[in-house]
């Protein structure tokens, strides 16, 4: 039923415009999850590039597939019931002279991926409340990472992490060493998650939804928090979030996912501000916005159920422009419709008949 | 954490106020008083026909104060336990209550003791690997005994265990904890093999029940442990499998366990009696049930009221070891 | 045991498992068709569905059916008098079912039963004694028994002619029938069970209800109340408890009083559970809505609270049930409970208390089995209900 993308800048491109050298490249990823009332595609051919120092926005409704990509590059989904079926994952690992890994072909639970998690590629979790074990000190947990990946001791473990809270900023960092999560804010949490991913200075940070549980006030420090160390580390981000404003501060580049897909990707600017597919449309528009005159739009109609996909592109029940004939036969193919564009709609000649929505968020 | 103890104390005591008068009420429930037994005992053997035989009990019964009203019987009863661990007598025995049985109540709470250790240890290590091995071979054995193993009631597995000796071990002595040669024996490497071969049988008739909910409770707890958040954070931070099982998840999935100390140890005790009762073992279960059968209630009482301080014991060392286990409880 | 229940299992752990994940990681699939599915049905009709997907829960509930309807007509199924001494077959073995016999085929049928005393042991020994077959009848005539006391009938649904020997579980020491001692035992120890839990339940649910709505002081003496039922140990207090019942009382009484300590002694966990309930219930927002309207706490308490939790209580109610089974067969097989001449599987068990008698005559294990097979039975029964019932995935 579904193609896989011809990834059209694979070959040649192994810096970005900047210059920055690719870190990550999944091509045609593929995860499935066999439940016993039918497979569900979570991931369906999902190509992205993140370079190094960049910071990726993957965006989209509950159930798009944001999250099982993360997982897939850590390989944390529970398997069974998912697993990879297609794709690759490259993981350009910082000093190897052997190119890049495959993280879709590492075993789950191997020595390869054990050693990439944590240290190389670190990664937050939305519920700052429930990812810290309750029955261990923060202290023991960040300095178990650090020991795990690199070999010091005790005493020199603990003034790491120690160094770690300082720099996330917790109050009292000597104190709050020995402090059970329970004891610590949603927001002090988060930031000791994030004390302990960034604790063996990975090149890549897995953001996943890391604001969207705390409050909003404390959203906006927890954001600078990350986007201060990723200068400080020099690390790639993959933040992933529901949250267009959050993208508009964080991300370089960003790809749109519907239904395991990516619909859309390109610059944060060509994005916001030249969405080319109709569900990026449909995003920017349902964004409340002060001093808009321009009543909310919804977008029309529900996600659909996984089990039962609609045949040809999956948006195209809910797609305001249904204008190419074969919309609802043919699934559409990611395109670049410019330089650096690409997004997958079987009627982006049309497109010109669109409202261009107003001018996104800065 | 000593205030939290300190605490836990004084709540133990209105509870202990209670199950006291609770055992007293059952002393004293049966029709007429232990000494109406003896008459009725001299009676049967044609003995009375005297009136001195009458007035003698009379002057017994305002001797022991058995016409007294019940509250002061029940202050003298306690006060004789409390303040002199005195549980009054048995008068089918004829001696008193805790040179009866004193040794025999501290047996069977040893076995008792003895079997929830043993059995825990058999039984979380299986619990972790059902947990960690769903629905292999293995597992779903481990599922199926379990099943049939919380479905036998103490007193039938007994009765299995016993035929089994007969028939396949070939026994000559079934029940009891030592064959009848070595009984009164110093202690020897030959005795101690001895004990060893009969003491497993009530281990496995107590403990069996208490392994398959271990076992079941270990199992779920763990699975719903590996299913939270932070054992995915865990392995993001690239520990090894065994390590994430062991130091988040099984840390975390005992906790419950530990609590359930105290619903595991009635059972195991009410075990035991059966147990005793039904192997002839050198516990208070036999004398209890004979102290019943023969409406010796002050021995039937004295085993009660013991109980249920054991259990009460039982429930606070639980939780200190879950408040030491658990810093969320602890700084409560 | 013939079903494999954690095939099913299996697969709808493998979706929960799968669903879970989506439910905890708010960009996965959202949640399956499975809702969609049954839209339109009623919760007990869905609930219903799901429990037939469970084949140990279903097993367990046609194996309590047929025993219920075994216990409910005992006389008539059982082939002999419950009662009635057949004194030159004490402890006999369970008798062989032939078929074949050196004059050929035939319907099934046993041999004739010749006993004999073995000079060596002293014990009674049996053979069959091959030149008198015994075809097996159904809807024969047998000793005449009482159905409820509705009508009196010598119909038997099975039997090897009048007097003549057919104990397919052996007999007892007096020569009596095991298999309609089984039979009609089990009526006994089946109707403890459920007339011990109705009464617990009954018990629990008020007790529970009203500590955990009211809270406070009541709450507090309650939970007190279960602390201390709680602080002995189960069997040892039932036996101290059955042991008052004085033992001049008339069988039924007996029954009732052993149902009655029982209750009494297993009401608290049943309270504990439903005063959780209760207290989440509570707090929800349909009952706040209730009370804003104005609804008064007994109208609250019969109107919302109790249907909410009406499949909680079924669940739990099914899970205590075997313990109450197993308390009762304790107590009765260490002479406390049910008196002859009423028997029930616990007392024909105490039969074989003797190691050696044990030993000579196993076949009086059997009523162990039945206790076995029915608590079994009642716990896959519950477990599937509790499965059915849970809210998704739970």
């Amino acid at each position: 039923m579904n193609k896989t993308d011809t990834v059209t800048d694979t070959a040649a491109k192994e810096t970005d415009a900047q210059g920055r050298p690719i870190l990550l490249d999944i091509r045609s990823l593929r995860t499935t999850f066999h439940t016993d009332d039918g497979p569900v595609r979570a991931v369906d051919g999902v190509s992205l590039k993140i370079h190094r120092q960049e910071t990726l926005g993957v965006v989209g409704e509950s159930g798009c597939g944001k999250s099982i990509t993360a997982m897939s590059v850590m390989r944390l989904f529970p398997s069974p019931p998912g697993r990879i079926e297609g794709g690759e994952i490259l993981f350009h690992a910082s000093g190897a002279e052997s190119g890049p890994v495959d993280l879709a072909k590492v075993d789950p639970k191997g020595r390869v991926i054990r050693r990439i998690r944590g240290n190389e590629i670190a990664m937050i979790f939305q519920e700052p409340m429930t990812s810290l074990s309750p029955v261990h000190t923060v202290g023991n947990q960040i300095s178990e990472t650090i020991r795990l990946h690199q070999k010091v001791d005790k005493k020199e473990a603990r003034e790491r992490s120690i160094e770690m809270l300082r720099k996330v900023r917790l109050p009292k960092p000597e104190r709050q060493f020995d402090a059970y999560p329970f004891e610590l804010s949603g927001g002090m949490r988060q930031r000791a998650m994030i004390a302990m991913a960034l604790s063996c200075n990975p090149s890549l940070l897995i953001a996943d939804e890391p604001t969207t549980a705390l409050d909003v006030t404390v959203q906006a420090e927890i954001l600078y928090l990350i986007k201060e160390l990723q200068e400080e580390i020099g690390m790639a981000v993959m933040l992933i979030t529901h949250d267009l404003g959050v993208i508009a501060h964080m991300a370089d580049t960003v790809a749109v996912m519907y239904m395991g897909k990516v619909v859309e990707r390109a610059s944060t600017r060509n994005v916001l501000k030249d969405p080319r597919h109709p569900y990026t449309v449909g995003l920017l528009r349902s964004i409340p916005r002060l001093g808009a005159k321009r009543a909310l739009v919804p977008i029309k109609g529900t996600v659909p159920d996984p089990f039962k996909l609609p045949p040809g592109c999956s948006f195209g029940p809910r797609c305001p422009r249904q204008v190419y004939p074969g919309w609802d036969t043919d699934p559409p193919l990611l395109e670049e419709v410019a330089p650096g564009h690409f997004t997958r709609c079987c009627g982006t000649v049309c497109e010109e008949a669109d409202e261009q929505p107003e001018t996104a968020a800065p | 954490m000593i205030h939290f103890i300190l605490r836990r104390l004084l709540n133990m005591i209105p509870t202990m106020f209670i199950i006291s008068v609770v055992s007293f009420v059952i002393i004293q429930a049966p029709p007429g008083d232990m000494l109406s037994y003896r008459l009725a005992h001299l009676e049967e053997q044609g003995a009375l026909g005297s009136v001195s035989a009458v007035e003698q009990l009379e002057a017994l019964r305002e001797q022991y104060g058995l016409n007294d009203p019940l509250h002061v019987q029940y202050f003298r009863w306690i006060g004789g336990i409390v303040l002199r661990g005195d549980f009054g007598d048995s008068f089918t025995y004829e001696m008193g209550v805790m040179e009866l049985i004193g040794e025999r109540i501290g047996m069977t709470f040893a076995l008792t003791l003895a079997t929830m250790i043993f059995t825990w240890a058999v039984a979380i290590p299986i619990g972790i690997y059902s947990a960690t091995h769903k629905y292999s071979i293995g597992d779903n054995a481990f599922t199926l005994i379990g099943f049939i193993g919380l479905a036998s009631p103490n007193f039938l597995l007994a009765l299995i265990l016993m035929y089994a000796q007969v028939t396949v071990f070939e026994a000559s002595s079934v029940g009891g904890l030592l064959s009848p040669e070595f009984i009164g024996e110093p202690w020897s490497v030959a005795k101690f093999f001895n004990f060893l071969s009969h003491v497993w049988v009530p281990v496995v008739v107590i403990g069996t029940a208490g392994t398959a909910a271990v076992i079941r409770i270990m199992r779920g707890n763990l699975l719903d442990v590996l299913d939270q958040q932070h054992i995915q954070t865990a392995r993001s931070k690239g520990l090894s499998e065994s390590v994430v099982v062991n130091k988040y998840g099984v840390r975390i999935a005992i906790n419950p366990l530990v609590s359930r100390i105290g619903l595991e140890l009635p059972n195991l005790l009410s075990g035991a009696v059966v147990a005793g009762i039904v192997l002839g073992l050198p516990t208070a279960g036999p004398i209890f049930y004979n102290a019943l059968i023969s409406q010796d209630m002050y021995l039937a009482g004295a085993f009660l009221i013991l109980s249920g301080m054991f259990l009460l014991f039982g429930n606070l060392i639980a939780d200190i070891l879950l408040a030491w286990l658990d810093p969320r409880i602890r700084y409560d | 045991m013939t079903e494999n229940p954690t095939l099913v299992q299996r697969l709808t752990d493998l979706g929960r498992r799968a669903l879970g994940m989506r439910r905890r990681l708010p960009s996965a699939p959202p949640p399956p068709a499975e809702r969609k599915k049954y839209k339109g049905y009623s919760q007990w009709r869905l609930v219903w569905r799901r429990f037939l997907r469970n084949r140990a829960g279903v097993a367990g509930g046609v194996v309590i059916l047929f025993i219920a309807f075994c216990v409910f007509f005992a006389e008539f199924l059982s082939p002999h008098h419950v009662n009635t001494r057949y004194n030159e077959y004490t402890h006999m073995p369970p008798q062989r079912v032939h078929i074949f016999s050196a004059d050929g085929i035939h319907l099934p049928f046993v041999y004739a039963i010749r006993g004999y005393v073995d000079p060596e042991t002293g014990l009674r020994k049996y053979v069959e004694d091959r030149s008198t077959r015994h075809t097996i009848r159904f809807f024969t005539r047998g000793d005449t028994y009482s159905f409820y006391g509705i009508f009196e009938s010598d119909i038997r649904f099975i039997g090897a002619g009048q007097g003549n020997p057919f104990f397919l579980l052996g007999t007892d020491r007096f020569g009596r029938d095991l298999l309609s001692r089984i039979l009609v035992g089990g009526r006994v120890s089946f109707t403890v069970g459920l007339l011990a839990v109705f009464l617990s339940l009954t018990l629990g649910t008020m007790m529970g209800m009203i500590s955990g709505y009211y809270g406070g002081v009541i709450d507090n003496f309650v939970q007190r109340t279960i602390e201390v039922i709680y602080s002995f140990p189960s069997i040892p207090i039932l036996m101290a408890l059955s042991a008052l019942l004085p033992p001049h009382w008339p069988g039924y009484l007996t029954f009732m009083g052993i149902v009655t300590v029982l209750a009494l002694v297993g009401w608290g966990g049943l309270a504990r559970e439903i005063r959780g309930k209760t207290l989440a219930i509570r707090d929800s927002d349909f009952v706040l809505a209730a009370r804003v309207a104005g609804a008064k706490d007994g109208r609250i308490i019969f109107r919302h609270v109790l249907p909410a939790m009406s499949s909680h209580v079924i669940v739990i109610t099914t899970l205590a049930i075997p313990s109450f089974i197993l308390s009762e067969s304790t107590l009765s097989f260490l002479g406390l409970g049910i008196k002859p001449p009423m028997t029930s599987w616990g007392l024909l068990l105490s039969d074989a208390m003797n190691i050696y008698v044990l030993a000579l005559y196993p076949w009086l294990l059997f009523p162990g089995l039945c206790i076995l097979i029915t608590v079994l039975a009642f716990n896959f029964l519950g477990d599937g209900i509790r499965d059915a019932t849970a809210p998704f995935g739970h």
